[in-house]
């Protein structure tokens, strides 16, 4: 079986976003590790953040996080010492949401609509998705912490494929 | 002053909220969709709005054309703080009567400059 190539026109957007989110709101500088086609066995997160796209390319967003890692991102987002599970929920739900607004400016020649965020809480849950061979997940890294983001995009106009090692986007 | 900050998610809220505070406003109430801000809207009296565009039950760009099509309530300048990005959609709040907007993610001296032509001499 081939394995799906990464479209790194369609991700760089989402990595920008979220260097930029996390500078700006988190007051974190994060760093972007390996990018690759998600695993069916894919470590799973204790939050997950999902974003819909709908329009003129479809697919999803999930910004996923370690438990620590949520509530201390959370905690610097707030500027609060004590953060309540269900405001970590809202946070990670809301940084997805600015992630994938932010994303989509630099995504040219579609008009995409982002859904309401839905946040999933549960240790090492997993989410299946038809879509799942086809999400692109990208690593980040942060002082409070390592995350993950899943890009599922299908529909937009032009292909790139092209690869890409870590670093900053 | 009194600000009402309109947006669903509470921790944005409180985020904004406390960049308002630092900048030395203490009168800033919030409601949690656009429903909701135009009761509170209705029921007293408020200098601006900070206004979030994708809500449930009543959008962001769905208030302002309310309060925008109201005479007792068009005067109010409605600053709009969402991740909402498209051009066309910036364009039409702004047609709609937004004074102006803001695209998350924003600093607090973001926040101070496009608020500031809204602001009275409570800021710092």
């Amino acid at each position: 079986m081939n394995e799906p190539v990464i479209r790194i026109d369609q991700i760089e957007p989402f990595i920008k976003a979220t260097i930029e989110t996390f500078k700006t709101m988190v007051h974190l500088k994060v760093i972007h590790g390996e990018i690759r086609v998600r695993k069916p066995s894919e470590p799973a997160s204790d939050y997950s953040g999902i974003i819909g796209l709908t329009g003129g390319a479809e697919g999803s967003v999930t910004l996923g996080f370690p438990l620590g890692t949520a509530k201390a991102v959370a905690s610097s987002f707030l500027g609060e010492e004590t953060v309540s599970e269900s405001l970590v929920a809202d946070t990670i739900g809301e940084i997805a949401n600015i992630i994938t607004g932010y994303a989509k400016k630099d995504i040219p020649g579609v008009e995409i609509n982002i859904s309401l965020p839905t946040v999933i809480k549960g240790a090492s849950h997993e989410i299946i998705s038809h879509a799942d061979d086809k999400k692109i997940i990208t690593f980040f890294v942060c002082p409070l912490g390592e995350f993950s983001l899943e890009v599922y995009l299908e529909g937009l106009p032009g292909q790139f494929p092209t690869q890409s090692g870590p670093g900053e986007a | 002053m009194r600000i009402l900050i309109v947006d669903d998610s509470v921790s944005m809220r409180r985020v904004e909220r406390s960049m308002l505070t630092d900048m030395g406003f203490s009168d800033i109430k919030e409601a949690a969709d656009g429903s909701e801000a135009l009761k509170m809207v209705s029921s007293g009296k408020f200098d601006l709005i900070l206004l979030d565009w994708k809500m449930p039950v009543l959008s962001g760009l769905d208030t302002l054309k309310r309060l925008k099509a109201s005479p007792d309530f068009k005067s109010i300048p409605v600053v709009m703080v969402t991740s909402e990005s498209n051009k066309t959609k910036i364009l039409e709040a702004i047609q709609s009567g937004a004074a102006n907007y803001i695209i998350k993610p924003f600093s607090d001296e973001v926040l101070k400059e496009k608020l500031e032509p809204f602001l009275g001499k409570e800021t710092a």
